[in-house]
C-alpha cells in the first residue's frame, strides 16, 4: 500500500506543480491574518494520518513548517480522511486531517479511551469539485443530475442517468464512467451526505485511492466523471458549475463558496488529541498556529484550496487555549 | 535398491568393534537437531493454529446478541412524566412532565426547570434525541421547541456535567385555546418544519409550520424566510389523525389515523401533496396502528399493531415509479402487545420498544431481536442513550431504571454478512457490500457474498488466461525444445514470478487497461488468431519437405514461427479498428449512420456497462502473475518423468506428441496437478494486483468487461479506516477467515487427488 501511495503522491505532486501557477492570481490571504511568530522550545516529531484531499496541502505546510524549526521531523500519510480517528485513538498520529467531521461514533472510540473528545480545528475552505474530462461538452450539472448518475438510492428523486445522451444530446450512446474515491475518503462520506442526499452510490463508480488517481482517471476517459477537492483539479479536466437548480449553476469560487451558493463547499479539518484544561504539546500547538498563519493561509491557496477568514482563525486559535 | 551390510560380510572383514561406533558429538549433534527441527515444525503447526485461533476470536462477537444488564435506579420527582431521556454518558437522565417543567437526575440535580410560559400546560411531546430538543404541544394551540443540552468540563481530571433546559419561543400553529394531540419538529439544519395534529370537540385538524433557511459556510446566510403562517393540511388526511412524524430533511410528514392508516405527505416549499395512503396492518383482522416512530435517519417507519405485530416500512423506488413512497421490508417477531414506549438509537439502526412488562430491543437493518426480557415491572417510558450503550426506562413509581448495554456489533450476523438484506432505500433485498459512509445514520452493508464472488471472478480470468499458456509451455519446454535453450527459458520464465506485484499492477492499470479499452477488437482478434496461427504453422511445416524441416534440429522449430508469430500478432493489432468498423456497430442517434466503438456495441448488446478497469485486464495481469508458478513448477514435474518411458515410447514407434501426451503428461499429472493449485493458490490470495488494476466494484455480475473486489483487495483497502475492535475490523478478519477457508479447502482437495494420481500412475 506504502509503495503504491507513493507513487500516486509523487504524481500528484508533479500535477499539483504544475497547474499551482495560474490558480494563484486571483485570491490573497485575509489581510486580518497574523504572520506566524516562532516560537521556542519546539522539536521532535510529529506524524500526521488522514485525508487525502489534505495530503499535499499538509506536506507543503509541513515544509513550511520545518523551514522555520529545523529540528522539526513531520510524516504524513493520507489515505483517506477514515483513517485518521484510528490513528488519533491509538495514539501513532498527533495530527489527523480530515475533510469531512468526524462521525459521533468515531468521537465514542476517542473518548472511550481518553475520557474527553478530540477537538477540532478548521484549516481551509474546499469548494468539492465535480469534473470531467476537458472535451465534455457540458458545461453544468444540477445536483439532482449527479445524484442520477451516481446513486442508486436517487434520494433527490430525479432520473437514473446511466448515458450522457440524457443530458447532452450529442453524446447519445456514451455511457457514463463514474469515478470516485474509495470509502475511507471523507470526501467520499461528504459527496454521499451532500450530493446524494445520503443515497448510496452505484457500485459501478470506480473506487480509486486517492484523488489524484480519480483526476487522471477522468482525463483519460472522455466520459469518465468524478469528483474531488478543488485543490487537485488539474487542466485535462474540467470542474462544473453545480447548483440546486438547472438556472442558478455557479462555479466553484471562493465568493461562491463563502456565500454558500457553491452546493459543495466545506471546511478542511484538522484533528489533534487536545486535554480539555492543559495547553497542547509545543509542537502540535505551533504546528495548528503555522496552520492558522498569513504563511499556513498562503500555503493553502498555493495548493489550490481556498483560505480561511480573519473571523475563522481568531476562532480556532481560541479553541488552543480552552 | 542397494543391498545393506549384512552381519556376514561384517564377520568375514572382522575390524575392531569401535569402528562402528558412531562418534558421540555426531550422536549429540543428531538428537539436538532432530529436537531443534521436531521444535520447529510443531511451532509451524502451532503457529498456524495461533493464527487461524486468533482470527477466529476477532470475529466470534459479530454473532454474539446484546447483553443488558441493569444499573441502579434514580427516583424521579412525583408528578406525571411525559417524556425522558439521557445524556450520552448515562450519567444525568431527564424527567419532562405534565406541568410543564423538566427535572434532571442524578448528581448536582438542580430542582425542575420550568420550560414553558405562564399559564400553558404541555399536551403532548416528542423527544428527538438526534437534535437533543423536546417538542412540546401546548392546551394553547403553540409548540414550544425545548432545547436539551448537555457539556461535560473537566476539572482535576474529572468529568463534571452540566446539564440544562431551556424553551425557546413559542410558535403558534392553532387558534388559541386549542390543544394540541401530537406534535413533531424536522430540523435539516437549514430548513425547519414542524406539525402537529390539533383537537377541538369532535373534530382534528393537522397543521403544518414551515419555517425556511439557507446556510453558508459563514453561517445562517438569513433568519426564517418566507411566511410564517400554518398550513391546514386536514383535507389530505382522511379519517382521524392520532399521530404524526416529520423527518431530519425537514420535507415530509406521516400520520398515521385511528383508521389504520398512514398518510405520507411531501413538501416542496409551502404546498404539501400527499403522495401515498397505506395501511401498514391492512392484511390483519384489525388493521389499526398502535405506535409509529422513525429509525435513524428518518426513512424507515417502526410500527406496531395493537395485537403486538411489528414491521418496518421504508422509502424507496417502487418497480416503474418515479417518487419513493413507501413500503414493508422488515417484519420482526410480533411483541405480545402494542408498543407503549420507543426509542431508537442515534449510533446505527437499533431500536428499543417496550410492552406490557416486556423490554426488546431490536436492530432494524436485519429484523433481529437482540435482547428481549420480561422485567419485574411495568415500564412506562424507555429511551437510549447517544452512545448506545445505556438504556434507561421509567416504572410506575417514577423510579428511573438505568440499564448498561453491550452490543458492539448489532449491525453484523449471519444474516448480514451471508444473506440477502433489504436495505434502506433499495427496491428489493440484495447482496451489498458498501461498508462506511461519511454520516452517522449510514446503514453498513457488510454482504461477504459479493467479496467471495469477485474473488472468484477474478481468480477464473486469471486461470482462463494462464492456465493453457503455462502448461502448453510448460509441456513443449519439457518435451520439445532443445535442452539447451530451456536452460535459457526456464529461468527467464523464473524471473517473471519475482516482479513485484504492484508493479505489475501499475502496469496494469496506468499502461494495459487505457490500451485495453480503445482496442477489445484488436485484443479479441489476437485471442482467436495467434492459437489459429500456431495451429496452422505447425500444420504447413509437417507439410514442408523433408529437406526444409530437416535445415532445423528438433526442437528449433520454433525460430521458423516466430516472426510469423510477431506479423500475426501485429496485424490482428492493426486490424482490430478495421474489424470494429465492420462488427460492431451501433446506429447513430444523429443522422442515420453507424458509430464504429465496441464499447457502445457490448453495452448495446450485452445490457452490461463497459468499463476501463475490468476483469479482462486482470485476467491478463493476474494471468502474468501465475503463469511463471504453474509453468516452472508443472515443468519440473514433466522433466522429472524417467528417461526411460520416454526413450520406450519412442522406441515403439510413437511420435513425439503421442509420447508427451500419452506417456509424460500422465505420469506427471500430479505434478501439474499440484502446479495448477499453486497457481491458484496465488490467484486467490492476489492483492495488489487486483487493488490498482480494478475499480474494486463489489458488483455481482460475471461480466469479463465488469470490475470486481476481492476478499484480499477489500482487506488492504479497508483495513486503514477500521477501528480497532469495530465492526468493519472484525468483518475484515472474517474475510480472512474466508480466504484462509478457501485455500485450505482448495489444497486439501488438491492433496487428496494428487495422492490419487500418483497411486495411478506410479513409475516405480
Amino acid at each position: 500500500m506504502s509503495f503504491m501511495n507513493a507513487l500516486s503522491q509523487s504524481c500528484a505532486l508533479v500535477i499539483a506543480a504544475a497547474i499551482a501557477a495560474p490558480s494563484v492570481f486571483a485570491l490573497e490571504v485575509d489581510a486580518g491574518i497574523k504572520p506566524y511568530e516562532q516560537a521556542s522550545g519546539v522539536s521532535g516529531n510529529l506524524n500526521s494520518i488522514g485525508s487525502d484531499t489534505l495530503n499535499n496541502v499538509m506536506t507543503f505546510w509541513a515544509e513550511g513548517f520545518q523551514s522555520v524549526y529545523p529540528n522539526v521531523k513531520i510524516q504524513i500519510e493520507g489515505k483517506g480522511s477514515t483513517t485518521a480517528p484510528p490513528a488519533l485513538t491509538a495514539g501513532t498520529a498527533q495530527l489527523g486531517p480530515m475533510s469531512r467531521q468526524m462521525k459521533k461514533e468515531e468521537i465514542d472510540a476517542f473518548e472511550k479511551k481518553y475520557g474527553y473528545k478530540p477537538t477540532e480545528f478548521r484549516v481551509a475552505i474546499d469548494g468539492l469539485a465535480v469534473f470531467v474530462h476537458k472535451d465534455n461538452p457540458i458545461t453544468g450539472l444540477t445536483l439532482q443530475q449527479i445524484d442520477g448518475m451516481f446513486s442508486s438510492t436517487l434520494k433527490r428523486e430525479g432520473k437514473d442517468i446511466g448515458d450522457w445522451g440524457d443530458i447532452i444530446p450529442a453524446w447519445k450512446g456514451k455511457s457514463v464512467s463514474l469515478y470516485g474515491r474509495n470509502s475511507a475518503s471523507g470526501t467520499y462520506g461528504y459527496f454521499k451526505e451532500h450530493a446524494l442526499k445520503k443515497g448510496d452510490y452505484k457500485s459501478s463508480v470506480k473506487e480509486q485511492p486517492g484523488s489524484s488517481a480519480v483526476v487522471q482517471g477522468v482525463a483519460s476517459d472522455v466520459t469518465g466523471i468524478g469528483y474531488s477537492g478543488i485543490g487537485y483539479v488539474t487542466s485535462s479536466v474540467k470542474a462544473l458549475p453545480l447548483g440546486e437548480k438547472a438556472d442558478a449553476l455557479v462555479e466553484p469560487t471562493y465568493e461562491n463558496c463563502l456565500s454558500g451558493k457553491y452546493p459543495l463547499a466545506r471546511f478542511l479539518y484538522v484533528y489533534v488529541n487536545k486535554k480539555p484544561g492543559q495547553p497542547l504539546d509545543a509542537l502540535t500547538g505551533a504546528f495548528i498556529t503555522y496552520i492558522q498563519s498569513k504563511e499556513g493561509q498562503e500555503i493553502v491557496i498555493k495548493d489550490g484550496y481556498f483560505p480561511l477568514t480573519a473571523k475563522f482563525v481568531d476562532e480556532e486559535l481560541a479553541k488552543l487555549a480552552k | 535398491m542397494e543391498r545393506d551390510v549384512t552381519n556376514e560380510d561384517r564377520a568375514g572383514m572382522a575390524p575392531p568393534a569401535e569402528r562402528f561406533r558412531t562418534v558421540r558429538s555426531t550422536l549429540i549433534v543428531d538428537r539436538v537437531m532432530t529436537g531443534i527441527i521436531k521444535i520447529g515444525g510443531l511451532g509451524i503447526i502451532v503457529t498456524v493454529f495461533a493464527i487461524f485461533g486468533f482470527i477466529v476470536w476477532q470475529i466470534v462477537p459479530l454473532f454474539r446478541g446484546a447483553s443488558v444488564a441493569e444499573a441502579g435506579t434514580m427516583q424521579a420527582p412525583p408528578g406525571k412524566a411525559m417524556a425522558i431521556g439521557i445524556d450520552e454518558w448515562g450519567e444525568r437522565p431527564f424527567v419532562a412532565y405534565a406541568d410543564g417543567t423538566v427535572a434532571f437526575l442524578g448528581a448536582g440535580s438542580d430542582g425542575r426547570t420550568t420550560v414553558l410560559p405562564e399559564g400553558v400546560r404541555p399536551t403532548c411531546v416528542h423527544y428527538d434525541l438526534r437534535t437533543q430538543s423536546l417538542a412540546m404541544g401546548t392546551d394553547d394551540g403553540t409548540i414550544v421547541r425545548v432545547g436539551i443540552s448537555y457539556s461535560a468540563e473537566f476539572a482535576d481530571g474529572k468529568r463534571v456535567i452540566t446539564a440544562s433546559a431551556s424553551g425557546d419561543e413559542a410558535l403558534r400553529i392553532g387558534p388559541k385555546g386549542v390543544p394540541l394531540v401530537a406534535v413533531a419538529i424536522g430540523d435539516s439544519g437549514g430548513d425547519k418544519l414542524a406539525a402537529a395534529i390539533l383537537g377541538t370537540t369532535g373534530k382534528r385538524s393537522v397543521m403544518a409550520l414551515v419555517l425556511e433557511h439557507e446556510e453558508g459556510l459563514l453561517g445562517s446566510a438569513g433568519a426564517a424566510s418566507g411566511s410564517t403562517e400554518p398550513i391546514d393540511l386536514t383535507s389530505l388526511v382522511p379519517g382521524t389523525p392520532e399521530r404524526l412524524l416529520v423527518d431530519d430533511r425537514a420535507e415530509s410528514i406521516l400520520v398515521m389515523t385511528r383508521e389504520g392508516d398512514v398518510c405520507y405527505l411531501f413538501r416542496q416549499g409551502h404546498a404539501f401533496e400527499r403522495r401515498q395512503i397505506f395501511a401498514p396492518f391492512g392484511d390483519l383482522p384489525v388493521r389499526a396502528i398502535a405506535s409509529m416512530d422513525y429509525l435513524l435517519g428518518d426513512v424507515s417507519a417502526v410500527l406496531t399493531s395493537p395485537t403486538g405485530e411489528n414491521r418496518i416500512f421504508s422509502l424507496y423506488y417502487h418497480p416503474g415509479a418515479d417518487k419513493r413512497t413507501f413500503g414493508q421490508t422488515k417484519e420482526l417477531a410480533a411483541l405480545p402487545g402494542p408498543a407503549l414506549g420507543y426509542a431508537a438509537s442515534t449510533r446505527n439502526k437499533a431500536f428499543a420498544v417496550i410492552s406490557g412488562s416486556i423490554a426488546s430491543l431490536r436492530y432494524g437493518t436485519t429484523a433481529q431481536v437482540r435482547w428481549q426480557k420480561a422485567l419485574p415491572f411495568e415500564p412506562s417510558a424507555v429511551t437510549i442513550n447517544g452512545k448506545y450503550d445505556r438504556m434507561a426506562l421509567l416504572d410506575g413509581e417514577n423510579r428511573l431504571h438505568l440499564m448498561t448495554v453491550h452490543d458492539p456489533h448489532p449491525e453484523a450476523g449471519i444474516r448480514a454478512l451471508f444473506g440477502k438484506v433489504w436495505y434502506e432505500g433499495a427496491p428489493e433485498a440484495k447482496f451489498e457490500w458498501q461498508s462506511t459512509g461519511g454520516s452517522d445514520d449510514f446503514e453498513p452493508k457488510l454482504s461477504m457474498v459479493n467479496l467471495l464472488f469477485g474473488t472468484i471472478k477474478g481468480t477464473f480470468y486469471a486461470m482462463l488466461f494462464a492456465v493453457p499458456i503455462a502448461i502448453l509451455g510448460a509441456v513443449y519446454t519439457a518435451e520439445f525444445m532443445r535442452p539447451s535453450y530451456r536452460s535459457v527459458i526456464k529461468p527467464t520464465v523464473e524471473i517473471m514470478a519475482s516482479l513485484p506485484s504492484v508493479v505489475l499492477g501499475f502496469l496494469a492499470a496506468q499502461w494495459l487497461a487505457p490500451l485495453i479499452e480503445n482496442r477489445v477488437p484488436s485484443v479479441l482478434l489476437l485471442i482467436i488468431l495467434l492459437p489459429a496461427s500456431a495451429f496452422t504453422v505447425g500444420w504447413g511445416w509437417s507439410r514442408m519437405p523433408m529437406r526444409w524441416r530437416s535445415r532445423l534440429k528438433p526442437g528449433q522449430e520454433f525460430i521458423a514461427f516466430l516472426p510469423i508469430l510477431a506479423l500475426v500478432a501485429w496485424g490482428a493489432w492493426l486490424l482490430g479498428p478495421l474489424v470494429e468498423r465492420a462488427v460492431f456497430t451501433v446506429p447513430d442517434p444523429h443522422g442515420g449512420g453507424r458509430i464504429a466503438d465496441f464499447r457502445m456495441w457490448w453495452e448495446s448488446f450485452s445490457g452490461a456497462k463497459f468499463e476501463q478497469r475490468n476483469s479482462l485486464v486482470v485476467g491478463f495481469m493476474m494471468g502474468f502473475a501465475v503463469i511463471p508458478i504453474i509453468f516452472t513448477i508443472a515443468e519440473d514435474a514433466l522433466s522429472n518423468v524417467p528417461r526411460a518411458l520416454r526413450s520406450g515410447s519412442l522406441a515403439l514407434g510413437a511420435s513425439r506428441w503421442q509420447t508427451a501426451m500419452s506417456v509424460v503428461v500422465p505420469t506427471a499429472s500430479a505434478g501439474v496437478f499440484s502446479a495448477l493449485m499453486i497457481g491458484l493458490g496465488r490467484a486467490i490470495g492476489e492483492t495488489m494486483i487486483v487493488v490498482m488494476a480494478t475499480g474494486n466494484t463489489p458488483i455481482m455480475d460475471f461480466d469479463i468487461f465488469n470490475g470486481l473486489r476481492t476478499l484480499s483487495a477489500n482487506i488492504a483497502v479497508e483495513l486503514p479506516e477500521a477501528s480497532e475492535g469495530g465492526t468493519l475490523y472484525r468483518t475484515l478478519f472474517l474475510g480472512a477467515l474466508l480466504l484462509f477457508l478457501m485455500t485450505f479447502v482448495i489444497n486439501t482437495v488438491a492433496e487428496v487427488l494428487r495422492q490419487h494420481l500418483r497411486e495411478k500412475y506410479k513409475t516405480s
